[in-house]
């Protein structure tokens, strides 16, 4: 999927389309259900929407950074019930905290591969850190530098991928 | 196409039949006949939603299975005689906390009873020297994440088949 947006020249394309790959991947095998990119915009901080964020840390020889999914419960709800196979109303707290941390780190695993490419360096990735409650906020992460905020719409939902890295 | 996990592809009939046959191999024999929890396979995975996706899938072919949450867990399991024999093969993430996969492997394979047992990682990580490290630790399979359902089927399928052979 080719970055279409008029913020194109103003942000890293290949990034966006690496995350669009990885995205793409992860839910079209193990969703079953396929992402749409609605929008990309630039931000200055990482701002939550919805009511969960799954964050992950990439760090690195070449430098470190930060992926965040932020998404409403419901949909949450709807995405870890298609990975598990199982009805939504089955599916538990802990199941959809873990389900989207887990989604987070497959997202990043191959993000994580576009990364050490570009730069022809080994990055890691922390274990997922899995927040939610309405209006919840996160705390120490990259301030003052460049995001990169997708917004991707899955069958009648949307969902925000915040992004972000400092090169060394 | 759209498949839904707990609708997979079923395995043949031939299989089915083929691991079930398994059980009654000469190793197998000799590591089910002291208890009644039959053969198992043990799940390593920090993610108690890969646990249940995978043991969904074990549970499909046949298989109980049996989870820890982390490779110390899972070694804790394994010191215990009366779980040991019955394991068939071991499905492990990399990683993970306490101990990655990796490590955990390193130890299970000091193990005299785990020695033949295959093992299986599973995992995003996609780095070749992850690989490499597995692959010289005696595992006898990978499957990346993300995945479909179908392939999980077919690589637990492979490393039992393998096993018996």
């Amino acid at each position: 999927m080719m970055m279409t947006t008029s913020t194109q020249s103003q942000l890293d394309a290949g990034l966006v389309n690496a995350v669009m790959e990885s995205v793409t991947s992860v839910f079209n095998n193990m969703l079953q259900v396929e992402p749409k990119l609605a929008n990309v915009s630039a931000a200055i901080n990482f701002t939550p929407s919805g009511d969960v964020s799954a964050i992950i840390g990439i760090m690195g020889q070449g430098g470190e950074g930060m992926m965040a999914i932020s998404l409403d419960r419901k949909l949450a709800n709807k995405l870890v019930a298609r990975l598990l196979g199982v009805r939504e109303s089955m599916v538990l707290n802990e199941d959809r905290n873990d389900g989207m941390g887990e989604i987070a780190n497959m997202v990043c695993g191959k993000l994580k591969v576009y990364f050490s490419e570009k730069a022809e360096k080994a990055y890691k990735l922390s274990l997922p850190t899995v927040i939610s409650g309405a209006g919840h906020e996160v705390s120490g992460l990259p301030r003052g530098i460049p995001y990169i905020l997708l917004t991707i719409g899955v069958e009648e939902e949307q969902f925000h991928i915040q992004l972000c890295f400092r090169g060394q | 196409m759209v498949t839904s996990p707990l609708s997979p592809k079923e395995p043949s009939p031939e299989d089915i039949a083929s691991l079930h046959l398994q059980e009654g191999s000469s190793s197998g024999t000799a590591r089910h006949s002291h208890t009644g929890n039959g053969p198992m396979i043990l799940v390593v995975d920090d993610s108690r939603v890969m646990r249940r996706l995978i043991r969904t899938a074990v549970e499909t072919l046949g298989f109980k299975a049996i989870e820890a949450e982390h490779g110390g867990q899972a070694l804790e399991l394994l010191h215990i005689p009366t779980i040991a024999q019955d394991i068939e093969a071991i499905i492990i993430d990399h990683n993970m906390p306490v101990k990655t996969g990796i490590e955990t492997i390193e130890l299970i394979k000091q193990l005299p009873a785990m020695a033949l047992v295959p093992i299986m990682m599973v995992t995003s990580e996609t780095e070749r020297d992850i690989m490499a490290k597995g692959f010289a630790l005696g595992i006898q399979d990978y499957l990346l994440k993300p995945f479909a359902y179908e392939e999980l089927l077919t690589k637990i399928t492979e490393i039992l088949t393998s096993h018996a052979h």
